[in-house]
């Protein structure tokens, strides 16, 4: 079990989310696709030393702990198992449950595709003359969050599989022999620098949200980012521990967002602005409207309504849309839409 | 722990057929597919979104359950042709019912799972020589399904079309022998953003169908009604669908046992072979497909026969991908770099109002309309009286993300060899290649399979593709017209000639007369290139501007196929363009101020004509929109008192300008040996 999941775990000691300093609308993408990950992923576009990644890992250790089958390979929910474990419990076993934190698993950019999809399990073949599947990054990341770092420079086919996944919560294996499909359920974190190179539009696309991270330009957030890293690198422990109840909090609004998630409902006219505003801004498609909606329900929920409005669609297309709009060859993504939804 | 094969009907109900909204040729494409398997595949272009792939789910979902063959690998029809496994099985054959099936055809996927290969289980315990069949085994009778087809491997998807053609799959392989049907309805899916889909792959599908978005907003909130209910419960949502797909599903059982009977006239072939004529289809699949389309939509609505009314009704579905370039009835889309914006400048012109940008911000909608007056002579503002900055980062990255030649663990593993490279092993085809050898070789202690040297096959794995260098040429009237396409020629011969082991590609746009062609699109090919260049039409004005839009297609289609490219343009021309852009397009000019000469724009290049502005707009257009290197070879031999041009759009492409007064291959092939780094 352990070949598949030597992606890199997370740090114990990781810097708390709770203390990231501003950065507020990738903070606020990571908990809606937290707190309802059909939303679909967010691409985090942005320099380098933006915090990032640490916002993505601190995020995984304020999530609730989830019931999981300890020996499966795909991570699955007891209460809706993996086929796998579906003939398991028809044989008459018995399926060992444990509670289980979120992980970030990480897809390095150097991955090839044996790893990213699973392959052929070498032992299986020389011991047994058996071809049997080996588990790859796809099904660690089973109802984790994968976090893909630099996505853009990640090899065309690989991106291909990987938005392929993310999309169905499935992996399809049809190679070397293996020909099968496992959940791979996951949210999907990326981040690019746009510098380095665009990704394709329709992978772009297939990610829920997107957001764009700049360094801080206010010196007295600058000042503060290096005052709470002088703390935290001085005493982890303490750091962590006075930031501890608000993590918890954040934690616990986490867990009550997602227990609220199903009740909401969209209020009056919010399905007619979130066309309005597909169409009046020119998106392709429909899969932005969805994710639009499922952006705005979610951020009531995150406030705990039950009821969307059109002030949510709003602020959710800033999030769900900024991607999605047609773009002057080369042109910087548009980010500031908000006068143009306001004119919608 | 063994791992079950293809889990997903469990966990998901697909969207109902009936319940998707609008895109009515979708349904109409697809449930003729459905009446009738072999109208040789439905494709679907169009925009990331647009329910494509729900579509094609959505149909495997609709169609009837089969009768199979009990224990048959393929699933066989028992009244229909039988596989050899059936065929040689005692009759009556044991027969069960199953879902129709559907599968996906992943893009990951190697051309064993797709044909099968040896079952390496088999032949190491027993000994034997079995198949372990692929897709298109299991796709008999069902739904295959290719997201982005344009994406596909050419060897993987002449593989499906073959099938698909002629509804048997073959399997010859590692001392494999074997066919057995292969009949399924195949609906493949792209988005013309990624990449154009080669012309004969598409010709070879039956019914072609260009996907958008519902722009209707009321459709619209009804899409993501449907949409949202049904993610937040498919099961239920599946239910309250089910009475409407149960319609269909029985009219697709009644339209099929009337197929067979539904008669073809006289009259309606000779109006699908006058359609397909009109279309300037090549070849006869144009008629076919119109004439067996109209014969699943005369059995799905119940008629006796086909009429020409059902065949014009089809038509459209089985002609649209099969028109020929410039004849097709929908004119060819503007190139992005007219269709959008300019960016805003960086450096203000003199004369320019402060209003002025903001104007054009805020007005209208960016269409075809808008952006042609940017360009249009009436319209034609100064660029900057300097130049802008040079772009570093875009430039910078360049050398470094080009794709090439993949030696290391990168790249897709395309298929194995047995020739010894050092490439990394093949487990799966080392395996297959040792099996039929084990019962030989084992030994009672010793391990399960035994591996001899011969067996080793190691990975060929594949980069997207090599270089590209695209010519721009001037075949205007001028006097070194013909010396210059002729050389030219020689030129594009001696670059393939040179790199034909390197992939690269060379392309040729020509412009003259009123207008621009792509002479020679891009290809690796040395004779292709030969027969395309045969002949060289040379004469006319200079529509050099006309030659740069061209260009800017060219670039916008080969970049979106490979966005990894950075191809190196070489311009040729002697820099006197005459001909404004609405003469090249066909639209009405003023013909006084186009060729109204004289006062210049302040930037001290050009002498003010339209004709010339145009072409440093473009210039500059074509440095800001697009990943290339650019060349300008000025080929004037220096008789003339007008200004030339070649400099001046050298310096807005932020390109090299080189002066080739005696143009000779020899000359040319230096200077892209030199570029091309």
């Amino acid at each position: 079990m352990d070949k598949q999941t030597s992606a890199k775990s997370m740090n114990p000691a990781a810097y708390p989310f709770a203390a990231i300093v501003d950065q507020n609308d990738m903070k606020l993408a990571l908990i809606i696709n937290v707190v309802n990950p059909k939303v679909g992923g967010v691409l985090i576009r942005g320099e380098k030393g933006t915090a990032k990644s640490t916002a993505v890992r601190s995020l995984a250790r304020l999530l609730p702990a989830q019931p999981t089958v300890a020996d499966c390979p795909y991570n699955c929910d007891p209460a809706l198992p993996c086929p796998a474990c579906r003939e398991r419990l028809a044989a008459g076993e018995t399926l060992p449950v444990e509670e289980r934190r979120v992980r970030v698993v990480e897809l390095p950019v150097g991955a090839t595709e044996d790893r990213l999809l699973g392959t052929l399990d070498l032992e299986a073949a020389l011991s047994e003359g058996e071809a049997r599947f080996s588990p790859g990054i796809l099904a660690a990341a089973n109802r984790q969050i994968l976090y893909v770092d630099e996505v853009n420079l990640l090899d065309d086919h690989l991106v291909d599989v990987l938005l392929d996944a993310a999309a169905m919560g499935v992996n399809t294996v049809e190679r070397e022999s293996v020909s099968l499909s496992h959940p791979a359920s996951f949210t999907l974190v990326g981040t690019m620098n746009p510098e380095e190179g665009e990704l394709r539009p329709q992978l772009t696309d297939r990610f829920g949200l997107c957001v764009q991270v700049k360094g801080l330009a206010d010196p007295a957030l600058r000042q503060e980012v290096i005052v709470r890293q002088l703390a935290w690198e001085a005493d982890p422990a303490a750091f962590a521990a006075a930031w501890g109840e608000e993590g918890d909090a954040i934690g616990e609004a986490i867990a009550t967002a997602r227990e609220l998630m199903p009740s909401v409902q969209a209020g009056p006219g919010v399905l007619e602005r979130v066309v309005a505003i597909s169409l009046g801004l020119g998106t392709d498609g429909h899969r932005g409207d969805l994710t639009l909606l499922k952006g705005a329900l979610t951020l009531a929920a995150w406030e705990g309504r039950t009821e969307a409005t059109t002030g949510d669609v709003d602020r959710a297309a800033l999030l769900a849309l900024p991607h999605r709009l047609r773009r002057r060859p080369l042109a910087e993504m548009e980010f500031d839409i908000a006068d143009k939804i306001k004119r919608i | 722990m063994k791992p079950p094969r293809n889990i997903p009907p469990a966990t998901q109900t697909a969207y109902p057929f009936a319940a998707i909204v609008g895109q009515q040729r979708l349904k109409t494409a697809l449930l003729l597919l459905g009446v009738d398997l072999g109208l040789g595949g439905v494709l679907l272009r169009g925009e990331k979104g647009t329910a494509k792939s729900t579509a094609a789910r959505a149909l495997a979902r609709l169609l009837p359950p089969l009768t199979v063959v009990d224990g048959c690998p393929v699933g066989c029809d028992p009244a229909g042709a039988l596989c050899s496994s059936c065929a040689a099985r005692p009759a009556p054959l044991p027969v069960r019912q199953v879902p129709t099936p559907f599968v996906e055809l992943p893009l990951g996927a190697g051309e064993d799972c797709l044909a099968g290969s040896l079952d390496i289980g088999a032949a190491v315990r027993r000994g034997v020589l079995s198949a372990r069949l692929g897709l298109l085994a299991r796709a008999h009778r069902g739904v295959l399904y290719i997201d982005e087809v344009n994406l596909l491997p050419p060897h993987l998807s002449h593989l499906v079309l073959d099938a698909a053609a002629s509804g048997v799959a073959v399997l010859e392989r590692e001392g494999l022998s074997l066919s057995h049907p292969a009949r399924f309805a195949l609906v493949a899916s792209y988005n013309p953003e990624e990449g154009p889909l080669g012309p004969q792959l598409a010709d070879r599908f039956g019914l072609c169908v260009r996907v958008k978005g519902e722009q209707d907003p009321a459709l619209r909130v009804e899409v993501l009604q449907r949409r949202l209910a049904y993610e937040n419960d498919p099961a239920a949502f599946a239910i309250q669908w089910e009475p409407e797909e149960e319609a269909l599903r029985a009219r697709i059982v009644k339209a099929r046992e009337l197929l067979p009977h539904i008669e073809v006239g006289h009259e309606a072939r000779r109006q699908a072979a006058l359609l397909a004529a009109r279309a300037n289809s090549q070849g006869q699949r144009g008629e076919l497909a119109c004439i067996r389309a109209a014969r699943a939509l005369a059995a799905w609505r119940g008629r006796e026969s086909v009429t020409t009314e059902l065949v014009d009704e089809v038509a459209p579905l089985a002609l649209v991908h099969r028109a020929r370039e410039g004849q097709s009835q929908e004119p060819p889309p503007l190139p992005r770099i007219l269709r959008e914006e300019l960016p805003p400048e960086e450096v203000k012109p003199s004369r320019d109002e402060p209003s002025e940008r903001d104007m054009q911000k805020s007005g209208g909608q960016p269409g075809q309309e808008r952006s042609l007056r940017i360009l249009s002579p009436g319209e034609v503002r100064p660029v900057a009286t300097r130049l802008p900055a040079r772009e570093a980062t875009s430039r910078a990255q360049a050398g470094r993300r080009d794709s090439r030649e993949v030696t290391g663990a990168r790249g897709r593993y395309i298929r194995a060899s047995s020739q010894r490279l050092g490439r990394g092993l093949a487990l799966d085809a080392t395996f297959r290649a040792a099996a039929p050898h084990q019962k030989s070789r084992r030994t009672p202690d010793g391990p399960a399979l035994v591996v001899r040297e011969p067996d080793i096959r190691e990975k060929v794995r594949a980069a997207r593709r090599g270089r590209l260098l695209l010519f721009c040429v001037d075949a205007s009237g001028s006097m070194n017209a013909a010396a210059r396409m002729k050389t030219t020629k020689s030129a594009v011969l001696g670059v393939l000639t040179e790199a034909y082991q390197k992939r690269d590609r060379v392309g040729l746009v020509a412009f003259g007369g009123n207008g621009a062609r792509e002479l020679l699109p891009p290809t690796s090919s040395v004779e292709v290139a030969r027969r395309m260049l045969a002949e060289l039409p040379t004469g006319g004005k200079t529509p050099l501007a006309a030659g740069l839009v061209n260009l800017a297609a060219v670039l916008e289609r080969e970049l979106a196929a490979d966005p990894k490219l950075t191809p190196l343009v070489i311009i040729m021309t002697d820099g006197r363009p005459n001909v404004p852009l609405a003469a090249s397009q066909g639209l009405s000019y003023d013909p006084e101020k186009a060729g109204n000469k004289g006062g210049g724009w302040g930037d001290g290049w050009g002498d003010g004509g339209y004709a010339d502005r145009e072409v440093l707009n473009l210039a500059r257009r074509l440095r800001a929109g697009f990943r290339a290197r650019f060349v300008v070879v000025d080929t004037d031999t220096g008789h003339h008192h007008e200004i030339n041009l070649c400099r001046a759009m050298a310096e807005y492409m932020g390109a090299y300008c080189v002066s080739l007064r005696r143009l000779t291959t020899e000359g040319v092939l230096d200077l892209v040996r030199r570029h091309w780094e």
